[in-house]
């Protein structure tokens, strides 16, 4: 797989999720299907910061990679405590509104992409990340961040319908009729 | 991309699939979450073809009428019960790998088509990405609807990773 065609591929999602953090209602960002879930506010923020942030954070830990990035300080983004494995539903960080969202979102992709910028094609391809036996090759790791992007993507499309939303399938993959 | 990633690609979202129909309690098959929703059954069936049928119907331009459309959550056909969806995506599996072995990896990524519903042709490597990403989408929302239902499900079985002690809090 090009870089080329992977940024193609995860742009189409974070375009669409951007599409449906718009259609967030400001009013319910506190809301959840039942208490076991994520709130709104909390989805959209995990989703608007799920591919820059993570990129960056895993290049910044491998020698490799963290001499290659970019000298750019880039503001502190809150993260939950991952230490004890994955939060529960309490424990999330969360957007106060939609607009706080797009502006996580959009400050995400600029970071992907900076980050991205001076990988090489054959460490994107072929360079091993991670840690003990769950090394793989950074495509691996971005193609999985891009399924994560848009699982949650669907989550916030179901919050959105359960909240009243008129929206449907064109929506979830950001092609509303116009 | 090469046929090889996809496949690894695909076939990770298709096993985690199975996971979650495998957990999809039988007594439950009408279920949804409001009436605009499918059924449980209805999105069990819909995810249990998601390559191989796909893969068919573009290479033959063989659709349902409809295909350029929207159904409504009623009109979509479902599954009396899990098992019924587990052969349905096992064998749409089987379908994928006899299809797929047949492409070059030039046809694969070069070879244009268009499905009803898109604008305009696309490479067959961006089709069949589009369908992956098709079931993760339904993946979630079954995902979802098991957790509404009150089974124990999280992050792990989601992805396929269900033994993944580290996933089980959330």
């Amino acid at each position: 797989m090009t870089k080329k065609e992977y940024t193609e591929f995860a742009e189409s999602i974070v375009k669409a999720t951007r599409w449906l953090i718009g259609l967030a209602p400001e009013d319910k960002m506190d809301w959840r299907p039942d208490e076991t879930f994520m709130t709104l506010g909390a989805l959209v923020c995990h989703s608007a910061q799920s591919l820059g942030e993570n990129l960056r954070g895993m290049m910044s830990r491998d020698p490799h990679y963290s001499e290659m990035m970019p000298k750019t300080e880039w503001p502190a983004v809150a993260t939950p405590d991952f230490s004890k494995g994955l939060p529960g539903p309490d424990e999330w960080c969360a957007v106060s509104s939609p607009s706080e969202g797009l502006e996580m979102i959009d400050a995400d992709w600029e970071k992907f992409k900076a980050c991205f910028e001076p990988v090489g094609e054959d460490d994107f391809n072929n360079r091993l990340v991670g840690s003990g036996e769950e090394r793989h090759p950074l495509r691996d790791h971005l193609l999985f961040l891009a399924d994560h992007l848009s699982a949650h993507r669907t989550q916030l499309f179901m919050y959105l319908r359960l909240l009243g939303r008129k929206i449907n399938t064109l929506d979830l993959y950001g092609m509303p009729k116009k | 991309m090469t046929k090889q990633e996809y496949t690894q690609f695909a076939k990770g979202i298709v096993n985690a699939t199975r996971g979650l129909i495998e957990r999809a309690p039988d007594g439950k098959m009408d279920w949804r979450p409001d009436e605009s929703f499918m059924t449980l059954g209805s999105v069990i069936h819909h995810v249990s073809d998601p390559v191989g049928d796909a893969l068919r119907r573009i290479l033959e331009n063989d659709w349902p009428e409809g295909s350029d459309g929207l159904p409504p959550a009623d009109a979509f056909p479902s599954v009396a019960e899990a098992k019924a969806g587990i052969e349905r995506l096992d064998k749409d599996w089987a379908e994928f790998e006899s299809r797929f072995e047949k492409l070059s990896e030039d046809d694969f990524n070069g070879k244009m088509v268009q499905p009803p519903w898109m604008p305009a042709p696309m490479p067959l490597r961006d089709y069949m990405l589009m369908c992956a990403e098709h079931l993760s989408n339904h993946r979630m929302q079954l995902f979802t609807y098991l957790r509404l239902l009150g089974e124990k499900v999280h992050t792990g079985h989601l992805y396929g990773m269900a033994d993944t002690n580290s996933l089980e809090v959330a």
